[in-house]
C-alpha cells in the first residue's frame, strides 16, 4: 500500500496542478488573442488536473501512457515542461513532437507517451499491445491509458479490454469521466446518457476485469489508488478499470474552451463568490486546485501566502514558456514530405 | 536449390524470422486459409508455438494491439485471414500505424506486418473475395508487399519481419499458395523492398503483373510465344516502394504495355501503374497502356460467374493481342 | 417441454424442424458428390432454435442471420429448393445465384440479409429495429448469431446502441460451445476467447434483459422468444437470448457421423452398432429426436403420423435437390447485373 505524499510532495503537487492551468490558459490565450497560431479545434485539461498528475505521480520513468485529444495536462502531468507542450500545441519545431502532431498528438517519447489518439477510444488497443509487448519481454513496465466516459461506446474498448483480461496483461485503462455531478463523484450509480450501462464500470467488471471508482478531483484519492494499482500491475495481476470521476469545469461546456471572468485567479479559492456566477458552485465543490488548496492550507500544510506564491511562480513558468512557444520555429513547409517511411 | 510452393515459401520466411529475431511474435497463426497447402505452415506453430497468440475474433481490438506492441519493442506479424477481415481494422491499420512515424518526425516507428490473402480464392461470395490493396496504396505511410514466387513470399517477409521499421501491409492470395518455383535455401535470400524482378525477357510487349497475376502473365507469356509474340514479364514485388526504373526500362525497351493485377479497375492498382507508365513512359509508348483487372463488381458466388469476372491468362493474351498487330 | 401453441402450430414447428435437418443431409451428401462449391455451414442440432424463435414471430417481424443460415431461413417457411438452388449458385436461387450458401435470404419472407462476417449482421439487424420504432411499427428485428460474435466490437456497439433507444430487437445468440457440458447456470460455459464469465453478463451490463434456454428444448426457446417479442412490441426495449445447444459433432467439413436421421431412434433408443458411440447425441442433445420424443410421449401426435410427417417432408427435399440440381447456372452476363437498383 502506498505511503501517504510527505508535505513537500504534496506542495510540489500543487504547484505541478497550478503548472497546468496556467498553461491550459496560455493556450487559450495563443487561440483567442493570436491569430493563426491555433487554426482548428483543441481541448484543455483545465478541471482535471488531479485525475492525471495523481495517475502519473504513481508510474515509473519507464513506463507508457497513452492519451487522446485532451492530453496537454497529461504530458505536463507526466513531468513534460510546458514550453515543448505548447510549443507543439502551435505546431513549432522546438515542439515535443517536432511540430507535427500539433494539439492533438503531443507526443513525447522520452516520456514513454507513443501516440495520443484524436479518434475516441484510438488508444486503448494500443495501450493494450503495449502491455503484451511488456509482457512478452517480461519486463515489469507497466501500460496506462487514459480516455474519456465516451470511449465506452465503442467497439474498440471491447475488443481490447476482452484481450487485456483473457491474456491478463499490464495495463491500466485510466477512464475520466468528466461528467459526473458533485454529489455522484465519490459513490452511488452515475447514469451515462450514451452509454446503457448504470454504471460505467459495470461492463469491466462483466470482463472479470478488477475495477475502482474514484473521486477525481482528489489527488489525494488518485494517487494512492493508482499507486497501489501500478504495483500489483507489476506484478502481473492486472489489468485495472480505473473511473476518475470529475465535474467539467463550466469553461468546457462549449465547442471551444472558454475562459469565464477571465483567467483564473487564485482569491477565487478562499472566495468563490468573487467569480463569475456561473463558475461558483464549482469553484466550492469541485475545482481540483480549489480543494486541494483550501485543504493543505486547513492542515497547515501551507500558507495562503506560500499557495499565492507558488500561483505566481507558475503563472510566470506558464508565461515563459509560452514565450518559447511563439519563439520557435516554423517548420519548413518541404519539410511535409519528410519522414513518411523509417 | 529447391522447387518450393509458396505456401512453403512463405512458410520458410516465417521460420527463420521467428528464429533469427526473438522480438517476431505471430498474432494468429492461420497462414495458407482453407487450401491443402496450409499444412505447409504447421511447423510454424510446431516449432514456435509460445512465439504465437491466438486472438478472439476482434479484427480493430488485435490490429491495434499489435500497433501498440511494435511501437514498443516487439515486431508482430498480424495473420489476418481473409482480405475483407481488414476492414474491420481499418481504423486503426489506416489511421493509426501510419501515424507513428511521420506524426512524431521519426521519433516513434512502427515495425508491424499486417499478412491478408486477398482476392477471388473461388467461392468466396460478396465478402471474402476483396481486393484491398489499392486502398492500402493510397494511404501514406503503409509499404505494400505484393511477393508473385516462393522465392520472393520468403525473402520478401524476412526483409519485413527482421529490417523495416515501417508498418507494412503483405498481401497474399489462396490461389498463390500451390505456385511452384525454385527457393535457394542455403542463401538467405532476404529480397529488399523497391526492387523489381524481371521474371522472364522479351521484346515485343511489357506485362506488368503483380501478386497473384505473376503466374497468370507467365501462362500467357508462353502461349504468346507460340503465336511469335516475345512477351517480358516484370514482377514490381512491392508496390510501396516502387521499383518504377525497372519498370520503365522494361517500357523503353518494348513500347508496348499490359498491366495486370486483380483488383477492381477504377483505382485499382493496374490504374496506377498505367497512370504512372503513361506520364514517365509516354516517349517510349507505341500503343495505349491496357488494364487487366476486375471489372467493377461485387464477387457473385457461383463459379459461372466468378470465373466471368476474374481476370485470367486468357485476358492477358487478349490484351496483349489489342495492341500488338 | 411442448411449446404453447395450437395442435398446427405445434405441427408445423416440427415439420419445420425435419425439413432443416433433411436439408441440412442433403447439403452433406451432395457436397460429397462434388455438387456443392465451396465451403458451408450446416445447423444440424440447431433446429429448435430456428424452429421455436419462428414460431414465435409474426411475418412481418423481419429476421437476419449470418453464415450460418440454412436452418434460419427454412424456418420462416423458405421454399427449399429455392433455398437448396441458392446453394449450388443457380439462376433459381433466392439470390439468384450471386450470394451462395454464405448469404442465404429470402428478402419476400422478411429474411431481407445475412452476413458472413462475424458479428457483421447485429448492427444492421438493430437498424431495421430502429425504423420499426420511428414507423411506430408492432414488430420485432430478431438477428441469429453464434457466441463468436461477442468477440467483435460491433456486437458490443450494438448491444450498447439497442439497449440505450430501447429497441425492439431480440439477439438470439447461439452458443453452441464446443463440447461443453450443456448445463445452463453452470459458470463455465463461457466462450474461451471471451473474458465474460457468463455470455449474457456483457448485456447485462449494458441495463438489456437477458435470459438462457436450452436449445434442445423447443419449448424453452419458443418462451423465452415469444416473452422477448412481447416485450419489445410494448417498447420495453430488446433481450438477449443466451440458446446453449451441444455442437454436432460433423465437424467443420461436414461429414454425416451421426447417420442420416432415423426418426425412429427418438423411441426406440436404439442405434446401429456403427453409431453405438453417438448414443449420447441421439437420447440427450438431438433436438429433432427430443421434440419428436416428447410430442410422442405426451401424445399430441403419434408415431405413425410423426413418421408420415418425415417421409413427407424428406420426400419435399428430394424434390427440392432435383430442382436444385437441374436448374441452369446464371447467363454470364448476369454478373454486371444488380450492382445498381434500375
Amino acid at each position: 500500500m502506498a505511503t501517504a505524499l510527505s508535505n513537500a510532495a504534496l506542495r510540489a503537487a500543487l504547484y505541478r496542478m497550478l503548472l497546468m492551468r496556467r498553461a491550459e490558459e496560455e493556450v487559450i490565450d495563443l487561440a483567442t488573442n493570436h491569430e493563426n497560431e491555433i487554426r482548428g479545434h483543441y481541448h484543455v485539461y483545465i478541471g482535471q488536473e488531479s485525475s492525471g498528475l495523481g495517475a502519473c505521480l504513481a508510474l515509473g520513468p519507464d513506463d507508457y501512457v497513452w492519451t487522446t485529444h485532451r492530453n496537454h495536462g497529461h504530458v505536463i502531468a507526466r513531468g513534460g515542461e510546458p514550453g515543448p507542450v505548447i510549443a507543439e500545441v502551435i505546431g513549432r519545431t522546438n515542439g515535443y513532437n517536432k511540430g507535427r502532431g500539433g494539439t492533438f498528438h503531443v507526443i513525447a517519447k522520452h516520456l514513454g507517451i507513443l501516440q495520443t489518439s484524436g479518434i475516441v477510444g484510438g488508444c486503448v488497443p494500443m495501450a493494450v499491445g503495449a502491455a503484451f509487448s511488456i509482457k512478452t519481454r517480461k519486463t515489469d513496465q507497466v501500460s496506462l491509458v487514459f480516455f474519456g466516459d465516451g470511449v465506452l461506446e465503442e467497439g474498440a474498448f471491447h475488443e481490447a479490454i476482452n484481450m487485456a483480461s483473457l491474456w491478463k496483461l499490464p495495463v491500466i485503462f485510466m477512464c475520466e469521466n468528466n461528467s459526473v455531478p458533485p454529489e455522484g463523484r465519490e459513490q452511488g450509480q452515475y447514469p451515462s446518457s450514451s452509454l446503457a450501462a448504470t454504471q460505467l464500470i459495470d461492463v469491466p467488471n462483466a470482463m472479470n476485469i478488477e475495477s475502482h471508482i474514484v473521486d477525481g478531483s482528489d489527488i489525494r484519492a488518485v494517487a494512492p489508488l493508482l499507486s497501489d494499482l501500478v504495483v500489483r500491475a507489476r506484478n502481473g495481476e492486472g489489468p485495472f478499470f480505473v473511473e476518475s470521476r470529475l465535474t467539467r469545469w463550466p469553461g468546457n461546456m462549449g465547442a471551444f474552451p472558454e475562459l469565464i471572468g477571465g483567467p483564473y485567479q487564485i482569491g477565487w479559492v478562499w472566495d468563490p463568490s468573487t467569480a463569475d456566477a456561473a463558475l461558483q458552485s464549482w469553484l466550492t465543490d469541485s475545482d481540483p486546485i480549489a480543494l486541494f488548496a483550501r485543504a493543505l492550507v486547513e492542515e497547515g500544510v501551507m500558507s495562503k501566502a506560500e499557495v499565492e506564491a507558488d500561483d505566481a511562480k507558475a503563472s510566470a513558468e506558464a508565461a515563459d514558456a509560452k514565450a518559447f512557444a511563439l519563439s520557435g520555429p516554423i517548420p519548413e513547409p518541404e519539410s511535409a514530405m519528410d519522414y513518411i517511411f523509417a | 536449390m529447391k522447387q518450393m510452393t509458396f505456401a512453403e515459401g512463405l512458410s520458410l520466411g516465417l521460420q527463420e524470422s521467428l528464429e533469427q529475431d526473438e522480438r517476431v511474435v505471430l498474432i494468429g497463426a492461420g497462414f495458407g486459409g482453407l487450401t491443402p497447402y496450409r499444412s505447409a505452415y504447421a511447423p510454424i506453430r510446431g516449432r514456435f508455438s509460445e512465439r504465437i497468440t491466438d486472438p478472439p475474433i476482434a479484427e480493430l481490438g488485435y490490429c491495434g494491439i499489435a500497433i501498440g506492441a511494435a511501437m514498443t519493442g516487439l515486431r508482430p506479424i498480424v495473420a489476418m485471414g481473409t482480405g475483407a477481415f481488414s476492414f474491420e481494422a481499418f481504423p486503426q491499420i489506416a489511421n493509426e500505424a501510419p501515424q507513428a512515424y511521420y506524426g512524431t518526425r521519426g521519433q516513434v516507428t512502427c515495425p508491424v506486418v499486417f499478412h491478408m490473402m486477398t482476392g477471388i480464392r473461388g467461392a468466396g461470395a460478396l465478402q471474402h473475395s476483396s481486393s484491398p490493396q489499392s486502398m492500402y496504396w493510397n494511404t501514406p505511410g503503409l509499404q505494400l508487399v505484393v511477393p508473385g514466387s516462393p522465392a520472393d513470399a520468403r525473402g520478401l517477409m524476412k526483409t519485413v519481419a527482421l529490417r523495416s521499421e515501417n508498418p507494412t501491409i503483405f498481401i497474399d492470395h489462396q490461389r498463390l499458395q500451390g505456385v511452384t518455383g525454385m527457393v535457394d535455401e542455403a542463401d538467405a535470400g532476404e529480397i529488399p523492398l523497391g526492387v523489381a524482378e524481371v521474371k522472364r525477357e522479351g521484346t515485343d510487349v511489357t506485362i506488368v503483373a503483380v501478386s497473384v497475376m505473376v503466374a497468370r502473365a507467365l501462362e500467357a507469356a508462353e502461349k504468346l510465344a507460340t503465336e511469335g509474340i516475345s512477351a517480358e514479364v516484370v514482377d514490381p514485388r512491392t508496390l510501396v516502394p516502387l521499383d518504377k526504373a525497372t519498370i520503365l526500362k522494361s517500357v523503353a525497351k518494348t513500347g508496348r504495355v499490359v498491366v495486370a493485377d486483380e483488383s477492381q479497375l477504377s483505382c485499382g492498382v493496374a490504374s496506377e501503374l498505367a497512370a504512372i507508365i503513361a506520364e514517365e513512359g509516354f516517349e517510349s509508348l507505341r500503343a495505349p497502356v491496357k488494364r487487366v483487372a476486375i471489372p467493377n463488381v461485387p464477387i457473385p458466388f457461383h463459379e459461372s460467374e466468378e470465373k466471368y469476372i476474374t481476370p485470367s491468362a486468357g485476358w492477358i493474351i487478349n490484351a496483349v493481342k489489342q495492341i500488338c498487330n | 417441454m411442448i411449446p404453447i401453441l395450437s395442435r398446427d402450430d405445434l405441427k408445423l414447428a416440427l415439420r419445420r424442424m425435419l425439413l432443416i435437418r433433411r436439408f441440412e443431409e442433403a447439403c452433406i451428401i451432395e457436397w460429397h458428390k462434388g455438387n456443392v462449391p465451396g465451403h458451408y455451414h450446416v445447423s444440424v442440432g440447431q433446429e429448435a432454435t430456428a424452429a421455436g424463435v419462428s414460431a414465435a414471430m409474426d411475418t412481418d417481424d423481419i429476421l437476419f442471420s449470418t453464415h450460418r443460415n440454412h436452418g434460419h431461413v427454412i424456418s420462416r417457411g423458405a421454399d427449399p429448393g429455392k433455398s437448396f438452388a441458392e446453394i449450388l449458385g443457380k439462376a433459381t436461387g433466392y439470390g439468384r445465384g450471386k450470394a451462395g450458401t454464405l448469404h442465404g435470404a429470402a428478402p419476400e419472407l422478411n429474411v431481407p440479409l445475412s452476413s458472413a462476417i462475424v458479428a457483421g449482421v447485429l448492427p444492421i439487424a438493430i437498424g431495421a429495429g430502429y425504423a420499426m420504432q420511428v414507423k411506430g411499427k408492432s414488430n420485432v428485428s430478431v438477428v441469429m448469431f453464434g457466441d463468436g460474435a461477442m468477440e467483435e466490437g460491433a456486437a458490443y456497439e450494438a448491444i450498447n446502441l439497442a439497449s440505450l433507444w430501447k429497441l425492439p430487437v431480440l439477439f438470439v445468440c447461439e452458443n453452441n460451445g464446443w463440447g461443453v457440458a450443456r448445463v445452463p447456470g453452470q459458470a463455465s460455459y463461457h466462450a474461451p476467447n471471451l473474458a465474460l464469465t457468463e455470455l449474457i453478463d456483457l448485456a447485462k451490463s449494458l441495463g438489456m434483459a437477458t435470459t438462457t434456454v436450452d436449445g434442445v428444448d423447443l419449448g424453452d426457446v419458443h418462451r423465452a422468444a415469444k416473452q422477448a417479442r412481447e416485450q419489445g412490441v410494448a417498447g420495453e426495449g430488446a433481450t438477449f437470448i443466451e440458446v446453449r445447444t451441444k455442437v454436432w459433432p460433423g465437424g467443420q467439413w461436414p461429414e454425416l457421423v451421426t447417420g442420416i436421421t432415423d426418426i425412429t431412434r427418438a423411441w426406440t433408443g436404439e442405434a446401429p452398432a456403427e453409431f453405438a458411440h453417438m448414443v449420447d447425441w441421439f437420447k440427450h442433445d438431438d433436438p429433432v429426436l427430443q421434440v419428436a420424443r416428447e410430442l410422442n410421449a405426451t401424445e399430441i401426435f403419434s408415431r405413425d403420423e410423426i413418421e408420415a410427417l418425415d417421409a413427407e417432408v424428406q420426400s419435399q427435399m428430394d424434390q427440392a435437390v432435383q430442382f436444385a440440381l437441374e436448374s441452369p447456372m446464371p447467363e454470364l452476363e448476369t454478373a454486371f447485373e444488380d450492382v445498381w437498383p434500375a
